[in-house]
């Protein structure tokens, strides 16, 4: 006998609202549904009505956590469409705040892990390597979140030498803690069993739902947009772009917690390379009717900006793909075959945002249900003229 | 005859039982959740914090949804806290049986501690809800392996005791030459009062408090108070039948082997929240095979080393 159990849309184990209504059969599940648009706040329509200034602030609450990478994102598609060239200075600043707000957003991810398998002990582990992370963020920027430090043409605040060496410290003190959370992670039996074999992305199915970030790279996609479209300074520093192979719940755990690693050294050497000099260029017109568009690596995954500017100074059209959009589909995948108490960890582990994904969603005209796409019938929509739905 | 029914209605209401109980479990409750608390690096509840939950639940509202079945749903948490009250009265505190002592009594002690796992299926399955409904599916499931592995448990001490009086198995000190059995009977104690690699009927963020996903109010008060004394009651009983007795002379005199008896089963108390604090939730198919492979095979094991023991020896 099947019924449904409806994870969501208010749930303990989700923090924002969302609704997956998984069909089980005892434990186990057999069909999973994603019902996502709980979170829309039509932000893509607003930014139309405001100045390309003020659609920095707004595209920063698309999502509290990954508060930075939308911005940077944002003022990058303008600065190449006004041909405004960041200073040095200013491109390793915005590197600095980008890796840190990884570090931070993956370490509040591991502790949600933690909380959703029953481990609040990991959680608050986790949580409290985080906060001296935050001060960091208040030190440098004035705010623990939504720091507002990216403008068009470069950065609001600098980082005074007091602050590099005070990161320099924070950064070394959670390299040392990430060698405790690893131990757990790859040692403690119960995490293990728990986190082992579950909700599994094989190599191909990743690839057929586009899945980006730690997701795809659990799953032994080598893809990183900083690696492969590089922006700010990611250019002049070296990292390695961690991928495992097992696509499950455990290897997006590991890939994450390797890519804190590389995070931390990411940040040393930019802030040891810190060059002198202004942190923000003059100021340009920026032109109507022209289109740009950037993708970065948000915590997440990859992040798309699309911009077309209008005139009166605002853009015409702002179109945002936050990385949880083509994650959250690969949910369907992963979910089925596995039982209720691997659901939730499953769900948590493509980190998901819904603020972030709750963009577009497509519903059928005649019935009212909703779609999810895959890669090949998207490619073929977008060659069709409009759609065709 | 007035002044002994009196007595007995002192002890029911008062003391080892409904007063005298919920306090000790309640601070037992704080302690287990200010350690956990503690190793979290967190500050933790002050010692009023569960008297004040358990009180301001008592005095709210309940709803009884509408598709429940009624009688089942409102008696489960009474069955709970009634059962656990009762079996106070017959867990020695100390060297001293204080109530009720008789033939057999281990019998009826184990019985009356699997009714409040019991009763929450019977409330899960009445309340419902699917959540609810899973839940109790879940702890159906971890009541055979728990109670299995606490009877075979307990049975192996009874056996070398050579008695199935509480009081007799704790002046006979055989409790401790059995320490996988002692073993056992911890793991199915963390599974009895569903604390967490064994909280699966409950889990909180997969089944949303699972089978207490309908209860509010004076329900949940009862089942949250229940538990606390089970808590207890669980803890005294392996001081009771595993750790019982004094090491120094003078402990075993009353008061002091009272003081001495609480003073273990705040021990296990504080054992079973580090375990609780340093594990994740298991899954139920996991939880179901670690009590297969762990604590039944040693509580088996105990159980068959006792025998020969006694077969041999005596």
């Amino acid at each position: 006998m099947s019924c449904v159990i409806p994870i969501g849309p208010h749930h303990p184990a989700l923090k924002e609202s969302e609704l997956f209504k998984l069909t089980v059969d005892g434990e186990e599940i057999v069909n999973a549904e994603i019902k996502i648009g709980y979170n829309h706040r039509g932000i893509e329509k607003l930014a139309e009505n405001m100045t390309y200034d003020q659609v920095v602030y707004l595209v920063e609450r698309i999502c509290g956590i990954c508060s930075n990478i939308h911005p940077l994102c944002f003022v990058q598609v303008i600065e190449d469409i006004a041909e405004i060239e960041a200073p040095d200075r200013a491109r390793f600043i915005r590197t600095i705040i980008a890796e840190l707000e990884r570090l931070h957003s993956h370490l509040l991810w591991l502790g949600v892990l933690g909380h959703v398998i029953g481990f609040d002990t990991l959680l608050m582990w986790s949580w409290k390597i985080r906060e001296p992370i935050l001060d960091i963020f208040e030190e440098v920027t004035g705010n623990r979140r939504h720091y507002a430090i990216n403008v068009i043409g470069g950065v609001k605040w600098d980082i005074s030498p007091e602050a590099a060496s005070k990161i320099l410290n924070v950064v070394k003190e959670v390299r040392k803690s990430l060698d405790k959370l690893l131990n757990i992670v790859t040692r403690d039996s119960t995490t293990l069993a728990r986190l082992r074999n579950i909700g599994v992305l094989s190599k191909h199915d990743a690839k057929k739902f586009c899945v980006v970030g730690p997701t795809a790279r659990g799953s032994g996609l080598y893809i990183d947009a900083r690696k492969d479209h590089p922006y700010a300074a990611y250019k002049e520093v070296s990292f390695n772009v961690p991928t495992v192979n097992d696509g499950d719940v455990w290897a997006r755990t590991y890939v994450r917690i390797l890519e804190m690693v590389e995070s931390i050294s990411i940040i040393e050497q930019a802030l040891g390379a810190l060059p002198a000099g202004p942190i923000k260029a003059d100021r340009k017109e920026i032109p109507p009717w022209q289109e740009g568009t950037r993708v970065s690596e948000a915590p997440r995954g990859e992040d798309l900006h699309f911009v077309i500017t209008g005139e009166n100074n605002r853009p015409w059209r702002l179109k945002v793909r936050s990385p949880s959009v083509v994650n959250v589909p690969s949910l369907t995948k992963m979910l089925p075959g596995y039982t209720v108490a691997d659901s939730v960890a499953i769900i948590g582990s493509i980190d998901p945002c819904f603020s972030c994904t709750d963009r577009v969603a497509v519903v059928k005209k005649d019935d009212g249900t909703k779609m999810l796409y895959e890669f090949d019938e998207l490619v073929k929509m977008s060659r069709k003229k409009y759609g065709g739905v | 005859m007035l002044a002994e029914a009196a007595w007995a209605i002192f002890n029911l209401i008062v003391y080892p039982g409904l007063v005298f109980s919920s306090a000790l479990g309640l601070i037992l409750w704080w302690l287990q959740r200010k350690l956990t608390a503690r190793i979290q690096w967190c500050v933790g509840p002050p010692f009023y914090q569960t008297f004040a939950d358990v009180g301001k639940l008592l005095f709210k509202e309940m709803v009884i949804p509408s598709q429940a079945f009624k009688l089942r749903f409102v008696s489960a948490p009474v069955i709970a806290l009634a059962s656990c009250v009762v079996a106070m009265l017959l867990i020695p505190i100390g060297l001293v049986s204080f109530v009720a002592s008789f033939a057999g009594d281990l019998i009826v002690v184990l019985c009356l501690l699997i009714m409040p796992s019991i009763a929450l299926i019977l409330g899960g399955t009445a309340s419902g809800n699917s959540y609810a409904s899973l839940g109790a599916s879940r702890k159906v499931k971890l009541v055979i392996v728990q109670e299995l592995s606490l009877i075979i448990s307990v049975s192996s001490v009874a056996l070398g005791a050579n008695s199935l009086r509480l009081i007799d198995i704790t002046k006979s000190h055989f409790g401790w030459y059995c320490p996988l059995a002692a073993i056992a009977f911890f793991l199915a104690a963390m599974a009895k009062i569903g604390l967490t690699p064994f909280d699966q009927p409950e889990a909180k963020t997969e089944l949303m408090g699972g089978v207490l996903t309908e209860y509010s109010g004076i329900g949940l008060g009862l089942f949250k108070l229940s538990n606390a004394i089970l808590l207890f009651a669980t803890a005294s009983l392996m001081v009771a039948v595993f750790f019982p007795g004094p090491f120094v002379s003078f402990l075993a005199y009353p008061p002091w082997d009272w003081g001495w008896h609480m003073v273990k089963v705040f021990i296990i108390v504080a054992a079973m929240s580090f375990v609780s604090a340093l594990n994740p939730r298991f899954r139920i198919d996991q939880a179901l095979k670690h009590f297969r492979s762990y604590a039944l095979t040693l509580a088996i094991i105990n159980l068959v080393a006792v025998m020969i023991y006694v077969s041999v020896v005596r």
